[in-house]
């Protein structure tokens, strides 16, 4: 027992803040790079190949001459890109086959489950690669594969966070008042159940970032001249033993990218459950 | 004759436990067997039982939130399970519901405002201003003030939950309040103040209250009728007064005594280890002090005893 | 003297700062006798008893005398509390649910003190067990024994859960509202159950209520606790035929009585508890008090002895022991 002064905790602060500034830095660099960058990122030339950081090149050329500064914020912009509609898309049809399965239970709920189930035996980064290799490599393809494996965790979290909503003894009020299963699902259960699924958003932007730089490097995903953090990374790899810097700037971005997602993450969870756990 | 208020015949309740085996059929456990009631209006009418009685799920059922395997449930006159949902949901102006958990059963995220107004969302002829107005009159009428209506449930203690959970009640003006344990998760004081509450809605705004409880005082302070529930079926029914003072059921008799009281010490049932339950005999006969061998072999039904009351014994006190 | 409690004070961490849950609670306990403790949320009540048995929560603050068999518990570090709790201070907590595993079986937890404090082996643990869950009245004990917690009823549980408090015959027994969670009849066979076991084993229990009647039929003093600090102790039946405390009276007068007339309008006290460290120099109850003065708001608290071992704290109470 401790005779000293009691110490307060404080909910997620550390994470919160550094991942909130990542992610900044993240979202500013594709904004910046719509309006400005040091040079066009497409832009070959052979002559100024391969050159050291300095100041005109702030992070030096790559084996096309193509600024390497540039790309790294263009590349900023498909990977938001791609993080945004496949987490948007997971969300979407995940949060409505999650509602139905927790609604209508039995039969229904069992079916759709195993549907999810299904697509998770599948190994993911595989089923993407074989998805764009059936139907063409293409950043479009790409956020298609990555969203259709979103789609059953949002399922399976909504599904179990409703379930638990739907038991609280407000929804059973609400019936009673006499709403319908669609009202209570809008009014109620998704405005409770929302903190959970914006920390696993968060989650699942930095999987779609991961996801998309793999499928770039293997050139299923964003095609040249679209600049792509991914793409970058496997020109870098011949060129290993000449200028590994090269690899080594589109790595730092991605591994940057998913360490702010993954601190904001566990960040919001901190700040979100107490609030809702502090009642009066 | 009055139509009556509330009119529940023979309502069964049973439900599906899991299946032992993949091949045995599933269990059933029957929560309620066979509960009829009547309650007029201006009488409020109190169900006692501990837990496992069955009358939560009463409740439920009263309410249309639980579709029961048979029985019929009428509410002035009108079958609730013969309705189509449209025609429920407007009946469901008529009779709300008050429950226990003071925390849980207001939605956090939504402001007191909006709570309040939730039942009226489905009454058409109320339109938006009229709803504005109808939560003020009903958060005034529980003691609370306009601007209460903006803030978030968990700026309030457990009492003063309550009695938003009650103002949420009254706002559509319903005949019948379903009360699940109103007070039971209150701190003493705050329990009176509830309970005064609730008897100045019975005296000034006319409201009858189907009320369940397991504490006997609570359910004698505000009910006229009273019934007793054990194992899913009323094993005495009555005038309330009449009902505690000299009870004719031993279960009633073992609730009484063992309540605990400031005047006298609680008598307590001698301890001893219940016998093995008899199948088709009277539910109560393995903990009965009184139980005989007719008690194990069948039965005793709901019979009436003359002043209204009661009881289901073969040997009533 | 078992135990003898002195200006005790438990401050709690807030994003705001520290602050007092508890002040200026003072008591003894010898051993064999029967101590309940009263109060509504918020009183302090838990907080108390969680400070003897040093469970607080963390960075909670602890200062004044808790004299345990001649050795103050603030003073004790976790290991030395570890010693302590099981052997020498037994517990049962309100829900037998949460305060049991569910992964072991009942046998298993109940022989666990054994184990652990007398260095039993597992064989004769088990055998002591079982012989302790018939001597708390559990039918077929052995099957209890082996019984997971999910499998029992609600006052089985409570059961195995003092069976688990009294294994290694512990000099104090706390309570912390043991039978709130249970049905009346259950409740009423379990306080008796308890009641029977301290006589027998010369026991000393201190039972937290917030059920003034529970504490009046159970226990032979009773402590009444509101906003942090002690109102008013003494013998149980005295305090209660007699309180002479306003926050006693008001909460004796609160409750519904079974037999009354229908609808009679009871003397509710109004307003609600304010949060523990609202008045930091006067009294908590001043306010709500129905005799509050202007005093009452800034004057400390006096400790008025009475005849009988009773103590009352109140600026309305008169040099003969009565409100003026």
């Amino acid at each position: 027992m401790s005779a000293a002064a009691p110490r307060p905790r404080r909910p997620g602060g550390l994470s919160l803040r550094l991942g909130a500034a990542l992610v900044a830095l993240l979202v500013g660099a594709a904004a910046l790079s719509l309006v400005w960058t040091p040079f066009p990122p497409g832009a070959i030339d052979i002559p100024h190949k391969l050159l050291a950081p300095s100041t005109t090149h702030w992070l030096g050329t790559d084996s096309f001459g193509r600024d390497v500064a540039s790309q790294i914020l263009a590349g900023a912009r498909v990977s938001i890109l791609v993080g945004f509609i496949a987490v948007g898309i997971g969300l979407v049809f995940g949060v409505a086959l999650g509602l139905v399965a927790a609604a209508a239970k039995g039969v229904v709920e069992e079916a759709i489950m195993k549907l999810c189930d299904f697509t998770f035996a599948f190994p993911a980064l595989l089923s993407a690669i074989l998805l764009t290799a059936t139907y063409g490599p293409g950043v479009v393809n790409a956020i298609v594969a990555i969203g259709i494996y979103s789609v059953p965790i949002f399922a399976r979290l909504t599904r179990a966070t409703a379930n638990s909503a739907l038991a609280r003894e407000y929804v059973l009020a609400a019936r009673a008042a006499g709403r319908g299963p669609i009202a209570i699902a809008f009014d109620h259960v998704l405005p409770n159940i929302a903190p959970a699924l914006i920390v696993q958003a968060t989650i699942q932007f930095a999987i779609a970032i991961l996801a998309e730089a793999a499928l770039s490097y293997l050139g299923l995903g964003a095609q040249p001249p679209l600049a792509s953090w991914g793409r970058m990374l496997s020109d870098a790899q011949s060129w290993m033993y000449v200028a590994p810097r090269l690899a080594v700037y589109p790595g730092l971005a991605v591994a940057l990218s998913v360490l702010g997602l993954n601190l904001l993450g566990d960040g919001l969870r901190d700040a979100l459950d107490p609030k809702l756990r502090a009642r009066s | 004759m009055t139509v009556p208020l509330l009119e529940v015949v023979d309502l069964v309740k049973d439900y599906r436990l899991a299946r032992p085996s993949w091949f045995a059929p599933h269990a059933i456990r029957r929560a309620v067997d066979g509960v009829s009631l009547t309650i007029h209006p201006g009488r409020s009418f109190g169900v006692v039982g501990e837990s496992g009685s069955g009358k939560s799920t009463l409740a439920r059922a009263v309410m249309a939130l639980e579709q029961p395997t048979a029985g019929t449930v009428r509410l002035d006159g009108h079958s609730l399970f013969d309705l189509s949902s449209r025609e429920l949901r407007a009946a469901r102006a008529e009779m709300q519901m008050i429950f226990q958990d003071p925390y849980g059963s207001l939605d956090p995220r939504q402001r007191v405002g909006r709570i309040v107004a939730e039942p009226l969302i489905n009454l058409a002829h109320v339109t938006r201003t009229q709803r504005a107005a109808r939560v003020l009159e009903s958060l005034r009428a529980v003691g609370l003030v306009a601007a209460d209506a903006d803030k978030y449930p968990h700026e309030f203690s457990g009492g003063q939950r309550q009695r938003i959970a009650i103002a949420r009640a009254l706002v559509t003006r319903p005949k019948l309040v379903v009360a699940d344990e109103p007070v039971s998760a209150l701190d003493v004081s705050i329990q009176a103040q509830v309970l005064n509450l609730m008897s100045d809605l019975q005296r000034e705004a006319g409201v009858t209250f189907f009320l369940i409880s397991h504490d006997l005082a609570v359910v004698g302070h505000l009910c006229d009728d009273v019934a007793v529930m054990f194992h899913g079926r009323f094993v005495e029914t009555g005038p309330a007064a009449a009902l505690f003072k000299a009870p004719k059921h031993p279960y009633t008799r073992e609730l009484i005594d063992a309540a605990p009281k400031l005047e006298e010490a609680p008598i307590v049932a001698v301890d001893a280890p219940p016998r093995d339950e008899a199948p088709g005999g009277c539910a109560y006969a393995a903990r009965c002090r009184f139980a005989q061998a007719r008690c194990r072999e069948a039965a005793p039904a709901l019979r009436p005893l003359g002043d209204g009351r009661s009881a289901a014994c073969h040997f009533p006190l | 003297m078992l135990l003898a409690v002195a200006d005790l004070a438990i401050d709690l961490p807030t994003p705001d700062g520290p602050r007092r849950v508890v002040h200026d609670v003072s008591f003894t306990l010898d051993g064999g006798d029967n101590l309940g403790v009263v109060g509504e949320s918020g009183s302090g009540k838990t907080m108390t008893a969680l400070a003897l048995m040093g469970l607080l929560p963390e960075g909670a603050a602890v200062s004044g005398v808790l004299r345990f068999e001649d050795r103050d518990l603030v003073k004790l570090d976790e290991a030395e509390m570890q010693k302590l709790r099981g052997d020498r201070i037994g517990m049962v907590f309100q829900e037998p649910m949460t305060a049991l595993n569910p992964l072991h079986r009942i046998g298993r937890q109940v022989a666990e003190p054994l184990i652990l404090h007398r260095g039993m082996s597992r064989a004769a643990a088990w055998t002591e067990a079982v012989r302790l869950l018939a001597r708390v009245r559990l039918r077929d004990p052995e099957r209890v024994a082996r019984a997971y917690p999910f499998a029992l009823s609600g006052g089985e549980r409570q059961r195995a859960m003092i069976a688990m408090a009294l294994s290694c015959s512990p000099k104090l027994l706390i309570a912390d509202e043991p039978t709130t969670a249970l049905d009346v009849t259950v409740q009423a066979r379990i306080l008796d159950l308890l009641a029977t076991l301290g006589a027998q084993s010369d026991m000393a229990t201190l039972l937290v209520s917030h059920d003034l009647a529970v504490v009046a039929r159970h226990c032979r003093r009773v402590l009444v606790m509101y906003g942090g600090t002690v109102m008013e102790s003494g013998p149980a039946e005295a305090v209660l035929r007699d309180a002479r405390h306003p926050y006693t009276r008001a909460l004796l007068e609160a409750r519904p009585r079974a037999g009354a007339p229908r609808g009679e309008r009871l003397r509710a006290i109004a307003g609600a508890a304010a949060p523990a460290g609202a008045e930091p120099r006067g009294c908590p109850f001043a306010g709500r008090c129905p005799l509050t003065m202007d005093a009452c708001h800034a004057t400390p608290l006096p400790t008025i002895e009475l005849a009988g071992d009773r103590r009352v704290r109140c600026l309305r109470v008169g040099p003969d022991g009565r409100l003026a």
